[in-house]
């Protein structure tokens, strides 16, 4: 079986690997003033709206302060629209859109074309959740000014709201077009394809964006966070470098820079980079939490965990919100002590994460790693089937199907992620793995070829799918077939050891035995220096198993038996992989024991 | 009290109340100069406020200050310098008490520019003048080292010609004067929050008080704003994200630390906070010049200090463009064409 969509070693689901924060190139005061989130996931993009937060004490005196100068404006002109309009944002600034809708009305009821306050009554009925009652408001809007630039965003913004982007995307073209040199409709329109997948599509107009307004660092760092969602890492580098030329100081550029230089290996620059901005501006927790990261990419976990604990320091457990900070970074410290192969350090931690916040899974997933990575699969089982009746999240559900399989327990494997995979949307992996799973440990390659199939529709170029149904092909003995799937995989496609072991299986199959058991070799000397050892083993367990099937196969018992017992003295293998090596000896013990001695 | 007597000091006479918004700190009155026989502006100090050492402060400050700019354009002009005049107040219990009025007499103004605004009583033109004389009056006082710090339409007059003046200035300070500084007891930002400039919601004009002469720039582009939109700029730029981010360099930091530790936040918080394009606004200002007052306004209103247009004779030269535009539109326009032409004949080639 391979598990390569497995996700047994990895400890850091938790780090914002890929999450970079937005702002709007330009303020128009009319729209949301808050940035945006863009995520990528493993299946697309998540965009969220982040949160506009309160603060209070000298904030608020302020505020006040404002709110009074503007009252007495308002008693000083009482029946004046501009007045009124400028509480009623004052009071929106405040957070009191009662308040302030009040006021804009008072304003339309003085002026009723007040366009300032038309819109910002709309805004303000988006803020309370009134999408309807703004919806009316910028569609009258858009009759007393057709083809308004800001409503017709407002208006996307409202299909966005409604998980509409086609409409959204449609809105912002009309927008585009009132001026096509207007970059912050296009910025808009970006997000949208970005949303909807269309990463080449948001370039294009994030560069004619970037044409019309040559100083924007907002527009060059978009551009950047759109390069990386669509894979093209080099020039998202040269457009977070190019924003933070013209903003030296953008921290959201900086971010975006350090994570592209992560993912494209050059971790010493990336340390350099945070490092600097850190000394700039200490409260960057952002920043710190990727230096962590850096630092934990380069081995250097004493260093990451300093970091980590340095922001624990700077958060309160004051709130809910806070708590669940604490947990997250206790979780990532515990992470970084299980790469250090720290494990009595890394349970505490673990264990803190869980105490801090019982009810995320993450951390009890996390404990359920370190014991599978300890062997102790009846342990994790244990704790995972809890965590699962607690929260049946499918990473959960996942790993328990992992744990069942290697305990040989293919039915309930089986049975804990199918559901995941019927729900509807499961992530490539989970389609991977029952796919594999039906196709070696059931021996139902139909039911298996469907899974497939039904995951390669959905997602079609995805590599863990292409490697397991191969995989599953070879398992079958239909080379033609998988050495098709194996072709198709996309160009540039990171090696990984999975990978790598499928394609010595596949020159296995070939006839190639030598360049078979190379491939299986590098698997290896890959998932050891990425300090998967557990990994590790089980691709050498694996090659020994394959190529005992093939000697078999060539009725070379003698080698047959050399690879068995290789593969059986991997110490801390996989059960599964050494019950089917034990099978195969105990059947040629018992036909030709007798004929071919044990070596020596 | 004061409309009561029949004339002050034997000069001023018909004393007649004008009715100013709660939170002012003087009485205005207008009376007839007997010696020009023109009407005048009254500006008594509210006897209540006398306690207050700050207000007081101001007070004699503004009056001595407006002295020194007698004769002079863009200022509003000092008829009679600071003095007073007791009143006895004479209560039911048959007790009298005598009352000290302080007073300085200017020119009487019909309006203020905010009025001006609210009643949308200038086109484009007249606001670009009024905005030129409004920049003149406060580069006057840059010139004779004062700095103003509070800028803002209320401020400025308009007069019974049309001209536009500045007035109350009370919160200004000379910077040559060490004894003009702001009462020690007193730790508030100076002037109107709506328009001051965000170093000096970091206090860094108590380090050094010519960073408010920058801060005068940052109130006037501000004050352009509201003259072109009708909204106030620091309503829109003030929110909590910005305080947020202004908060913890508000209070507390080290005098010798304070202009460092802005300095290397300010950038960002400039990057973070892109100030509003005057075409989200609407058709408030003709599309000719639009573009140009967006660039003027936020040189003037950059919140980094170190990045804002401080030059007046650019500022002027700007504003003088726009103007020249706005004269001569159909021209510009055919200009405009006609170099478009051009370039694009010049890329066929």
């Amino acid at each position: 079986m391979n598990t390569s969509t497995a996700p047994v070693t990895n400890f850091k689901d938790l780090v914002r690997d890929s999450r970079f924060l937005l702002q709007a190139p330009l303020n128009n005061p009319f729209l949301s003033s808050s940035a945006l989130a863009v995520t990528r996931l493993k299946d697309g993009v998540e965009i969220e709206v982040e949160p506009r937060s309160h603060e209070q004490n000298s904030v608020d005196d302020v505020l006040e302060n404002i709110i009074a100068r503007i009252r007495r404006d308002v008693e000083r002109y009482p029946e004046s629209a501009r007045a009124r309009t400028n509480l009623g944002l004052a009071l929106l600034n405040r957070g009191d859109a009662t308040g302030a809708m009040r006021e804009f009305e008072i304003a339309l009821e003085h002026e009723p074309g007040d366009y300032v306050a038309a819109v910002n009554l709309a805004r303000a009925k988006m803020d309370v959740g009134d999408i309807d009652g703004a919806e009316i408001l910028y569609r009258d809007t858009l009759k007393h000014i057709p083809n308004d630039v800001s409503s017709l965003m407002s208006l996307a913004f409202i299909r966005v709201r409604r998980a509409d982007f086609e409409g959204a995307a449609r809105l912002l073209k009309e927008a585009v077009a009132q001026n096509e040199n207007a970059p912050l409709p296009r910025y808009h329109l970006a997000m949208v394809l970005l949303k909807v997948g269309k990463a080449d599509d948001a370039v294009a107009q994030l560069r004619i964006a970037v044409r019309a307004d040559v100083r924007s660092p907002e527009l060059y760092h978009a551009l950047g966070v759109a390069y990386t969602i669509g894979g093209h890492r080099k020039r998202a580098a040269r457009a977070f470098r190019t924003a933070l030329t013209l903003a030296p100081n953008m921290v959201d550029a900086v971010h975006g820079l350090a994570l592209v230089l992560l993912h494209e290996g050059e971790f010493q620059d990336a340390i350099a980079l945070l490092r600097e901005q850190l000394e700039r501006t200490p409260d960057d927790n952002t920043g710190r939490e990727i230096l962590a990261r850096a630092y934990a990419d380069v081995r250097q976990y004493e260093r990451a965990r300093s970091q980590l604990r340095q922001l624990s320091q700077r958060i309160g457990s004051d709130t809910e919100q806070n708590r669940a900070e604490q947990a997250r970074l206790a979780n990532n410290i515990g992470t970084c002590f299980a790469w250090e192969g720290n494990r009595e350090e890394a349970r505490k931690s673990l264990t803190l994460a869980t105490e801090l916040m019982p009810d995320t899974a993450a951390p009890y997933v996390n404990l359920a790693r370190l014991l599978l990575s300890e062997n102790r699969v009846t342990d994790a089982v244990t704790l995972l089937e809890k965590c699962n009746n607690r929260f049946a999240d499918d990473v959960t559900r996942m790993l328990l199907a992992i744990s069942y399989e290697r305990l040989g327990d293919y039915d309930r494997a089986i049975a804990r992620i199918s559901p995941v995979v019927e729900g509807g949307e499961a992530l490539p992996w989970a389609f991977a793995y029952l796919g594999g799973l039906l196709a070696e440990r059931r021996n139902d390659f139909a039911a298996a070829e469907k899974v497939f199939e039904e995951a390669l529709r959905k997602y079609p170029s995805n590599p863990s799918v292409i490697n397991n149904y191969a995989y599953a092909h070879l398992v079958k003995g239909h080379v033609e077939e998988a050495r098709t799937l194996l072709n198709s995989l996309p160009k540039g496609t990171e090696l990984y050891p999975e990978l790598l072991a499928t394609f010595g299986l596949l020159r296995l199959w070939e006839g190639d035995l030598q360049q078979g058991q190379s491939l299986y070799q590098q698997a290896e000397e890959l998932a050891s220096s990425a300090g998967k050892t557990v990994l590790a083993r089980m691709v050498r367990q694996k090659m020994h198993l394959e190529l005992a099937r093939v000697y078999l196969r060539q009725h070379d018992p003698r080698s047959a038996i050399r690879h068995i017992r290789g593969g059986l003295s991997v110490k801390e293998g996989r059960a599964d992989y050494r019950r089917d090596l034990q099978a195969i000896l105990d059947g040629l013990d018992n036909k030709q024991s007798s004929l071919f001695p044990p070596d020596h | 009290m004061v409309e009561d007597r029949g004339q002050i000091d034997g000069r001023f006479t018909s004393i007649k109340r004008i009715q100013v918004a709660r939170g002012y700190f003087s009485l205005m009155f207008t009376a007839t100069d007997k010696t020009t026989g023109r009407i005048v502006a009254l500006k008594v100090f509210h006897p209540d406020r006398r306690g207050d050492a700050y207000r007081w402060a101001c007070f004699q400050r503004e009056a001595a200050l407006l002295q020194r700019f007698v004769g002079q354009p863009d200022v509003l002009q000092m008829v009679s310098g600071h003095s007073e005049f007791v009143e006895t107040l004479n209560t039911t219990a048959g007790l009298a008490f005598d009352v000290q009025f302080a007073y300085y007499a200017a020119e009487l103004a019909v309006s203020d520019v905010l009025a001006a605004i609210t009643a949308k009583l200038w086109n484009a033109e007249q606001t670009l003048l009024a905005f030129r004389a409004m920049c003149r009056s406060i580069q006057r006082l840059h010139m004779a080292g004062i700095v103003y710090r509070d800028a803002k339409p209320e401020n400025f007059l308009v007069m019974q010609d049309g001209s536009v003046k500045l007035t109350d200035l009370g919160t200004a300070r000379d910077l040559r004067d060490p004894a003009s500084a702001l009462l020690a007891q007193y730790d508030r930002i100076p002037g109107d929050i709506r328009y001051v400039a965000p170093e000096l919601f970091a206090h860094l004009h108590d380090v050094d008080p010519k960073f408010a002469l920058a801060g005068d720039v940052f109130s006037l582009g501000a004050t352009l704003f509201e003259l072109l939109t009708g909204m106030q700029l620091g309503t829109q730029l003030f929110g909590p994200a910005m305080l947020t981010a202004l908060r913890p360099y508000m209070l507390g930091i080290d005098r010798t630390e304070r202009v460092k530790m802005f300095n290397d936040v300010v950038g960002s918080i400039a990057d973070g906070h892109p100030l509003p394009d005057l075409a989200t606004y609407g058709p408030t200002t003709p599309g000719c010049i639009r573009q140009r007052l967006d660039v003027l306004y936020k040189s003037m209103s950059a919140i980094d200090y170190r990045k804002r247009l401080t030059d007046f004779s650019r500022i002027f030269g700007q504003i003088d463009t726009c103007l020249l535009i706005l004269r001569n539109e159909e021209r510009y326009r055919r200009w405009r064409e006609e170099r478009k032409r051009r370039r694009a004949a010049h890329l066929l080639k």
